[in-house]
């Protein structure tokens, strides 16, 4: 048994992949036996230890997020408590995600000088010509140096994340992400407004998500398919554009804006369509594509990133991202929408993609990495000022502080004097539908 | 025909009549088979969807192909379409000398408070007329446009008095100080490839009202504050909106003004001081036709990287 630490600035109550991916990834390392904790920041109403599924233990630290739900990076106004957690939990492995969350990097570096080891998953692409990539990049550099092993959720994001943190590609695993499939399944009895093919767009209305390309293909399609019916939801600064051009090309009979759609609710809205459509400009993974796939929708999405990685070619019709091509892959979808095998496609998306497969497969990282030794002082400084003359100074300057402040946190509040938490009731794993858990289903392996 | 000596999965030495290993009790492969059994293992694929025999951190020899590195051996940008994309920093100059020239007037009483009001009113009603022309706007929208206009001035008159007395007690080289930081910050920070939209505003129209809240308290009258806060709203918030609209449909027109905003500039100038003439023409030939040689000598030390992870060049709606 592994007791591990996963932590991140994004978790519930806020709702999006890499929260999901992280509470997935806890309850099925608890599945497999493992001991899983998580830390986070404090949210509205929601501050301290709180328990979920299957005694998923997570602690909202009072630490006020500064930034679209991310901390501020004090580098040691977290060691404190961060340091009283560890040892009650008597973990082994610290586990962080998402290279814009501060928290993660600045725990990480904590958990190194503490002695634990070390795993960081990255789960979006930087590009490396821009303002916020440089400082995004350079931070995630120092942060990194020390890792132990780092996981990208795609072959691209692998070599995205090898050559901004300058990390050897032979530490960093690939492990996709999952789906839920269970929660995603096909109903095409719901398919409406009838006698149309319906087009179903989800995403967050920002210029990421490509909706400026949307916009150019609502009207290219509306007028070359009369059949066609869009159904979009999300939210974001790019909707009212969407809203002016519906209005201004008279589209009303042709869309739908539903606005933004609960996560319980997504997939109610898949299956009312037919065809699922993605104009996202960079993503590396792209769960969407996924989930839309296993609702059984033909899908169309732009070929950017990661993504001609997620899903066969006979599932997706890949396009440059370009209106005209864009379009011409709807209409190509077009007839085969209306005969699709829906139900075969969510069965083959079923063993595709499990959340059991990404904890098993994350567990041999753990593994391998206990079995190596930890790092001498020499060589994290050594590690440090690789980073360059200046700068690497100055993260020598930050470690030594880090060590100074362990050594005085260690004559305070001594190891012994800490007490262990209580273990979550052990009955509950015979008992569950005693407890009220019927909801999450570890997928078995056949 | 030559087999191995040895098993390959666990070394075993085979003697002359051993058929197959003691220990694997795999057979006792020829050479040439044992090549072909190695050929006949799945490939790896870039793939996500599908389990592969190869361990999760295996490295494949296409690893990085898909990067490509800036190739610098070519001449470079070119000198003509640098010196066309600095029209647009040589237009938020002559924005920002526009609008010190009127605080100028206004200070010393050069020119008439009512004539000044007339100017701005004419100017608004003129730039809103331009930009629900190049928007193609409906009447209706017009009118709303119309409307909100005279709901702001309304709300910013009741808020001249109030402007004109914030900064009123810090000396005058402290406002003048700052204001230089802050209209440094102002064309340092201008977001000229209009990449945000235009839902918020951003540092550098931050700076824009700071300055021009600064340079508002050494003036003499409440019309003189409404009128140079009011004049820094359409001059470095309005204007760039409509500067976009024009440029992305009328390019040519965007530059025929620019030019003779420049040339007009200058030569107003002239009237106070040969000095500031010269330096402004002097920055305006630096801006335009320097600085790209400096930017084409520079750029063979460039080193781009790109990949997949771009973010494409796609067209964007405001």
């Amino acid at each position: 048994m592994v007791n591990i630490c996963l932590i991140c600035d994004f978790f519930y109550p806020c709702l999006g992949g890499v929260e999901m991916h992280i509470f997935q990834l806890g309850l099925c390392l608890i599945e497999r036996g493992h001991k899983v904790i998580i830390i986070t920041h404090k949210y509205q109403g929601r501050s301290g230890v709180r328990y979920m599924t299957n005694g998923l233990k997570v602690y909202y630290c009072p630490f006020i997020p500064a930034i679209q739900t991310v901390v501020l990076f004090t580098y040691v106004g977290t060691l404190p408590i961060f340091r009283q957690i560890l040892l009650r939990e008597e973990i082994h492995i610290v586990h962080s995600h998402a290279a814009t969350s501060y928290l993660g990097g600045e725990l990480l570096l904590h958990a190194k000088s503490m002695g634990f080891k070390t795993v960081f998953t990255d789960h979006s692409l930087f590009a490396f010509n821009d303002a916020a990539s440089f400082h995004v990049n350079k931070i995630l550099k120092y942060i990194l140096c020390e890792i132990d092993h780092s996981i990208s959720v795609s072959h691209v994001s692998k070599e995205n994340l090898s050559m901004r943190a300058s990390l050897d590609p032979r530490n960093i695993s690939v492990i996709p992400n999952a789906v839920d499939c269970s929660r995603f399944t096909p109903n095409p009895q719901k398919r409406y407004p009838l006698n149309t093919i319906n087009i179903v767009v989800i995403c967050r209305m920002t210029f990421r998500k490509g909706v400026d390309l949307l916009v150019d293909v609502l009207q290219i399609i509306c007028k070359q398919h009369p059949e066609i019916y869009f159904i979009i939801g999300g939210d974001g600064p790019k909707k009212k554009i969407l809203e002016e051009t519906i209005q201004r090309y008279n589209l009303q009979n042709q869309t739908e804006l539903l606005g933004s759609v609960p996560g319980h609710q997504v997939k109610d809205v898949l299956n009312r369509g037919h065809i699922f459509l993605n104009t996202s400009l960079t993503e590396a993974f792209c769960i969407a594509i996924v989930e839309a796939a296993s609702c059984g929708l033909c899908v169309v999405s732009t070929n950017v990133g990661g993504i001609s990685e997620v899903l066969p070619k006979n599932m997706v019709l890949y396009a440059d991202p370009t209106p005209e091509d864009i379009s011409h892959k709807i209409t190509q979808a077009i007839p085969i929408a209306k005969n699709f095998q829906v139900y075969q496609q969510h069965e083959l998306v079923k063993k595709m993609y499990s959340w059991e497969q990404v904890a098993e497969r994350t567990e041999k990282v753990y593994y391998k990495i206990l079995q190596t030794q930890n790092q001498t002082i020499l060589k994290r400084f050594k590690d440090c000022y690789s980073n360059g003359q200046i700068y690497g100074l100055f993260l020598m300057i930050l470690l030594i502080f880090d060590l100074i402040f362990l050594m005085i946190l260690d004559f305070l509040q001594p190891h012994k004097g800490i007490h262990k938490p209580g273990i979550f009731n052990q009955i509950y794993k015979n008992q569950k539908e005693k407890f009220g858990d019927h909801l999450f289903k570890a997928e078995q392996q056949n | 025909m030559d087999y191995f000596k040895y098993c390959p999965w666990d070394g075993y030495r085979f003697s002359e009549n051993d058929v197959q290993c003691f220990i694997c009790r795999r057979p006792k492969y020829q050479l040439t088979s044992y090549i072909q059994e190695e050929q006949e293992q799945k490939k790896w694929e870039k793939i996500l969807y599908e389990k592969q025999p190869y361990d999760d951190n295996y490295i494949d020899e296409t690893f990085l192909q898909s990067v490509q590195k800036q190739d610098n051996t070519n001449n470079g940008p070119d000198y003509k379409q640098l010196i066309s994309k600095t029209s647009d920093l040589i237009f938020a100059v002559n924005c920002v000398v526009f609008y010190l020239l009127s605080y100028f007037l206004m200070l010393h009483d050069m020119v008439n408070d009512q004539l000044q009001l007339y100017f701005w009113l004419v100017t608004a009603i003129t730039c809103l007329i331009m930009f629900s022309v190049v928007k193609k706007m409906k009447t209706l929208e017009i009118l709303s446009n119309f409307k909100s206009i005279g709901i702001y001035i309304s709300i910013l008159l009741l808020f001249a008095p109030v402007m004109q007395t914030v900064n009123q007690t810090y000396a005058d080289n402290t406002i003048y100080v700052l204001t230089s930081v802050a209209i440094l910050i102002y064309i340092f920070l201008k977001d000229y490839d209009y990449e945000k939209d235009f839902t918020e505003l951003d540092v550098s129209q931050w700076a824009s009202l700071v300055f021009s809240s600064l340079l508002a308290s050494r003036l003499h009258n409440e019309l003189q504050v409404f009128l140079m806060i009011f004049a820094s709203n359409l001059l470095f918030i309005f204007v760039p909106i409509l500067q976009r609209s024009i440029k992305q449909k009328y390019n040519s027109v965007f530059r025929v003004i620019n030019l003779i905003s420049t040339i007009g500039l200058g030569l107003s100038l002239l009237f106070f001081s040969y000095f500031l003439a010269l330096l402004f023409f002097g920055c305006v030939f630096f801006i335009t036709f320097v600085s790209p040689l400096q930017i084409i000598w520079l750029y063979q030390y460039k080193n781009t990287i790109r990949g997949p992870w771009d973010l494409p060049n796609v067209k964007q709606y405001d």
